[in-house]
């Protein structure tokens, strides 16, 4: 590695001194409710009561015969496969276009930003209207051509999951140009007017320069991305409260039924939990697909 | 590279050893210090926990005086109000009732009762009913297993509305109410043709404690029930339930389906011929100032002079925990947000046309208002759904049915088929439990 | 060159029309905040003055005035904590090696991925062991250190040159030295973002907030929820509401936006 770095022990501690904030926020503060919600899925517990009884892995058993488990995981890729790449392509295509020289610039970056600055439930109220029958997007939709369902986008099971997709894109998309407009930002003007003089064209000026300093960005976003989607919940929630007929359903709405409103929190945490293993094996995947660590090791 | 790699492993062990002894003896720390919730304000007064659902401004504005009024006349208390809001509320309760930090009066919705009377988290109240019973209505949500555990303070039924407007454009210039359900019918029929200028009805979609407040009066008016007698199994499987579920299936083809927020809208917007809702809506009409006509009747008959006119009744009740700190004070807040004057005013401030204090409903705002002295009416032929236990699932499992039935993914019969078999699993697994 | 101005106001033109359909919602809601209709839709403001009412109604009917500085507060504390506290946290687990380093770092991812919900019912234990229910302490402390800062400083980090501290630690630099003086200031630009993110996500944070507070403690997006009621949404109200809680995000956006830009310089003259 390099020369002259400090012994050990001191390279030790002044290592946890650095990372005590997180260290003892940690420690404090979640460290016992994360204890305290897997200790709840192996229990039984009565809320009313406050009796709980041993029942190993009777929940996780029961999370995974469930069949309305499944079919809410499966809402939840279908959500995010279907949300994160279209949000990532047009977040680059917006950052891209938001960091050359247009005037108006910062004007548009405020723009772009605003869905995502206002308070989801309230967006999701505007959009609960503007997706009903009496709602411009459904008149616009009909203008357009677009088919649209009888019963409006979010009371139809066809439509319904996709139209909250759309507006989690539409929420998203400013937010994560930002990231990638911070990251572009970090690039060198120099090597920009370099390969500029050179001749170099779009594509390659694309992937020499400007890609490596927009990866790392990228993968934080991808996996920031992922991992709200899904969690995602207000949205439904407020819109469309897991139907029509199930169908927008998503794994933490399922979740929260079971343990808010049939009171049943050890199947909620085994629930949770099984939601929080998918979650990190394909967090895993990713990090090792992209050799995350890579920048740290070199 | 090779040398740090092999020493990695036990100096990791070591640290992550450690930082679960500062969480676990964090943990431990602060189980064993650490109290209850506070028992007196700073100047001696006992705190009474309120926790209570009504978070709109106006409507919050009479808890308020009612709450200060109290304190007022019973200078050893302090009330302290918790707002619940109606979407997220019961997050919080049930994280109170959980943690074991249950507050000393809590309003609960009329489904909700017999949940928690059954799990022995209420006081018993049947005291209070034997001093109240003549003067209150909307007890039938709060007695369970021959005891009352919980104070009617806000009840409502629901009703038709009628666009009178476009009754007369259906009906060539009479608009006399309908008696039957197939007049319903017929005139929704005529009416949804002109879409999207209007509608002839308003069917609900799929909202979890909404839809099947819009199912249950039919069932019930055709003299069916959900389950039987002694609550051991699912009486929807008959000629009744059929009866119901299938008016309310057809409902769809002559209808607009949308959520009732909507429903309510597109009627006061005039786009709606019959809208089976509750009493706001009347305080909504008021209130935007429309020019439109409108009546409301009650639920028609099956047929000519067969069933009943039978609608649902739901409300807001107070009940005390019995794991509450300060339970007779709650008590004496329960009794003065139940006196006369209060509910007057919550009523006037909610709209509430079916008040439940006898003499308040007797007073001519309620009595002297056509549309109001519907309500009243209707509200003394109504019913609640059965108490028990397991109500909200089984509530959940009937909303399933109807919602099977609506987008025609099951037939009426295999719908109420299926829905039987649900609720029946419930009411074993209830049993076994 | 004639070109390229060409090309950008092509760009500009399209980026107009999808921010015009983008804001349209928006612009629907500030409409509807200012609306005489009691649903809020849209009104001719010459036949009907807007109600800005709607918006002094909401200090009448509710101490808005309080919710508003709770969640600035609040907001403020979390941000700028974050900002000090996630810095050193993702150096250290981006550039040393020590023991309980993996542990801390999906110990963050972790915090993450586990869905809220199933964490209020202890937090909320938790929180009254503290005495700390319905206090500003409740919903601030604990989100100090924010783990999506931790990974962020973290990545931000791993893409800075080793080069650039070896020549630091070479010019006899110590640690801190090298943490504060070098590496931070080429990360600017992500601190920026972390900055916005974390005063987003504290300022719009509802789950936590409403478990954890009553009345007194009370932010923003709690007090929004309580429009919604047993008949249905008070939406002109809401709407002003929502309005007064969205500006104060865009002013702070729009200042940390101009630290964005400055990183450009700052990252080139390092070169």
């Amino acid at each position: 590695m390099t020369t002259g770095h400090p012994p050990r022990g001191r390279h030790t501690a002044t290592s946890w001194l650095l990372v005590s904030p997180w260290a003892v926020i940690l420690a404090v503060f979640w460290l016992y409710p994360f204890a305290y919600a897997l200790g709840l899925s192996f229990v039984s517990y009565e809320i009313f009561s406050g009796s709980w009884r041993w029942v190993g892995f009777a929940n996780f058993a029961a999370v995974l015969a469930n069949v309305e488990f499944w079919q809410a995981l499966g809402h939840t890729v279908i959500f995010t496969v279907g949300t994160v790449p279209v949000t990532t392509t047009l977040a680059v295509l917006l950052a891209l276009a938001l960091n050359r020289r247009i005037w108006g610039r910062a004007l548009f970056r405020a723009g772009f930003f605003a869905p995502t600055l206002t308070a989801t439930v309230v967006m999701a109220l505007v959009f609960l209207h503007l997706y009903g029958q009496g709602g411009y997007l459904y008149s616009l939709a009909g203008w357009i051509g677009l088919p649209v369902p009888e019963q409006g986008f979010l009371l139809s099971e066809k439509t319904a999951l996709v139209s909250v997709m759309v507006m989690d894109v539409w929420i998203s998309v400013g937010y994560f140009a930002l990231l990638f407009l911070a990251g572009l930002q970090t690039i060198p003007a120099e090597l920009v007017d370099d390969a500029l003089i050179h001749g170099a064209s779009p594509w390659r000026r694309f992937r020499a320069i400007t890609w490596p300093y927009l990866r790392p960005m990228m993968l934080y976003a991808v996996v920031i991305n992922l991992i709200k989607s899904f969690q995602i919940f207000t949205e439904i929630f407020v819109m469309t409260q897991g139907g029509p007929l199930g169908a927008t359903t998503t794994a933490v709405y399922h979740i929260y039924v079971a343990g808010f409103e049939r009171f049943n929190l050890g199947y909620a945490s085994a629930a949770a939990f099984v939601l929080f293993a998918v979650i990190a094996i394909i967090s895993l995947v990713q990090f090792r697909l992209f050799a995350f660590g890579r920048g740290v090791e070199e | 590279m090779k040398m740090h790699e092999t020493k990695q492993p036990r100096p990791r062990r070591v640290g992550a050893n450690l930082l679960f002894g500062i969480g676990l003896a964090a943990c431990a720390l602060t189980l064993t210090c650490g109290g209850g919730q506070q028992a007196k304000t700073d100047d001696g007064r006992t705190i009474i926990r309120f926790w209570q659902f009504w978070t709109e401004p106006r409507v919050k504005a009479v808890i308020t005086q009612a709450v200060a009024e109290f304190e007022e006349e019973n200078s050893e208390y302090s009330v302290e109000v918790t707002d619940l809001t109606w979407d997220n509320g019961y997050q919080k309760i049930v994280a109170a009732f959980a943690a074991e930090r249950v507050p000393d009066l809590i309003e609960l919705g009329s489904d909700w009762v017999t949940q928690f009377a059954d799990r022995g988290a209420l006081m018993d109240l049947t005291s209070e009913f034997g001093n109240m019973q003549m003067m209150y209505a909307g007890w039938a949500p709060a007695i369970y297993g021959n005891a009352c555990w919980a104070l009617p303070w806000y009840i409502s039924t629901r009703v038709f509305y009628q666009n009178d407007d476009i009754a007369k454009l259906v009906q060539g210039g009479a608009r006399p109410h309908p008696i039957v359900w197939g007049t319903i019918a017929k005139n929704a029929q005529v009416a949804t043709v002109r879409k999207p200028q209007m509608w002839g009805y308003g069917v609900n979609a799929a909202e979890p404690h909404r839809l099947y407040k819009k199912f249950l009066p039919f069932l019930w008016s055709a003299g069916g029930e959900i389950l039987n007698e002694d609550m051991s199994a699912c009486a929807l499987n008959s000629d009744a339930g059929r009866l119901a579920l299938d008016f309310v299936a057809k409902t769809a083809d002559f209808g607009i389906i949308e959520k009732q927020a909507a429903l309510d809208e597109l009627f006061v917007e005039g786009k709606l011929l019959y809208h089976l809702s509750g009493d706001w809506l009347y305080e909504k009409l008021k209130r935007s100032g429309t020019s439109m006509e409108y009546s409301v009747f009650m639920i028609p008959f099956p047929a000519p002079a067969v069933g009943g006119q039978v609608s649902f009744a739901g409300g807001e009740y107070l009940a005390i925990p019995r794991r509450g700190a300060q339970k007779i004070a709650a008590l004496k807040l329960a009794r003065h947000l139940l006196l006369k004057k209060h509910i007057f005013n919550l009523c006037i401030a909610t709209g509430c046309a079916t008040p439940v204090h006898r003499e308040v409903a007797q007073d001519p705002y309620f009595a002297q208002d056509s549309i109001r002295r519907v309500f009243i009416d209707q509200i003394g032929r109504s019913k609640s759904p059965p108490n028990h236990p397991r109500w909200v699932d089984i509530e959940a499992a009937l909303e399933w049915g109807i919602e099977q039935a609506l987008y025609k993914k099951l037939s009426v019969d295999e719908a109420l088929r299926q829905t039987c078999e649900r609720i029946d699993a419930i009411l074993q697994s209830e049993r076994e439990s | 060159m004639s070109d390229r101005t060409r090309r950008d106001t092509w760009t500009s033109v399209l980026l107009l029309f999808l921010l015009a359909g983008m804001l349209f919602p928006l612009v629907w809601m500030v409409v509807g905040s200012l609306s005489p209709r009691w649903d809020a839709g849209w009104f001719n403001p010459f036949v009907q003055p807007p109600v800005w009412a709607n918006y002094g109604d909401l200090f009448r009917v509710m101490p808005f005035g309080r919710y508003l500085i709770n969640s600035a507060l609040v907001a403020l504390l979390v941000t700028a904590g974050n900002v000090i506290f996630c810095f050193p946290v993702g150096y250290a687990l981006a550039r040393r090696r020590f023991a309980g380093r993996s542990f801390l770092f999906w110990a963050a991812a972790g915090v993450l991925m586990v869905p809220q919900y199933v964490l209020i019912v202890p937090m909320f234990a938790f929180i009254h062991q503290l005495g700390w229910y319905d206090t500003l302490w409740a919903i601030a402390i604990p989100f100090l250190v924010n783990p999506l800062g931790i990974l962020l400083v973290r990545s931000a980090v791993s893409v800075v040159p080793r080069e650039v501290e070896e020549a630091a630690i070479l010019d006899g630099a110590g640690p801190w030295r090298i943490i504060y003086r070098i590496v931070m200031p080429i990360c600017r630009p992500a601190l920026a973002v972390l900055a916005v993110q974390v005063f987003w996500l504290t300022w719009n944070a509802f789950l936590f907030p409403f478990i954890l507070t009553g009345d007194k403690a009370r932010t923003l997006p709690v007090a929004l929820a309580m429009f919604r009621g047993y008949q249905g949404v008070d939406r002109p109200h809401l709407f002003a509401a929502a309005m007064i809680a969205t500006i104060p995000v865009i002013i702070v956006f729009l200042f940390f936006q101009r630290q964005i830009v400055a990183g450009i310089t700052a990252g080139a003259v390092k070169r």
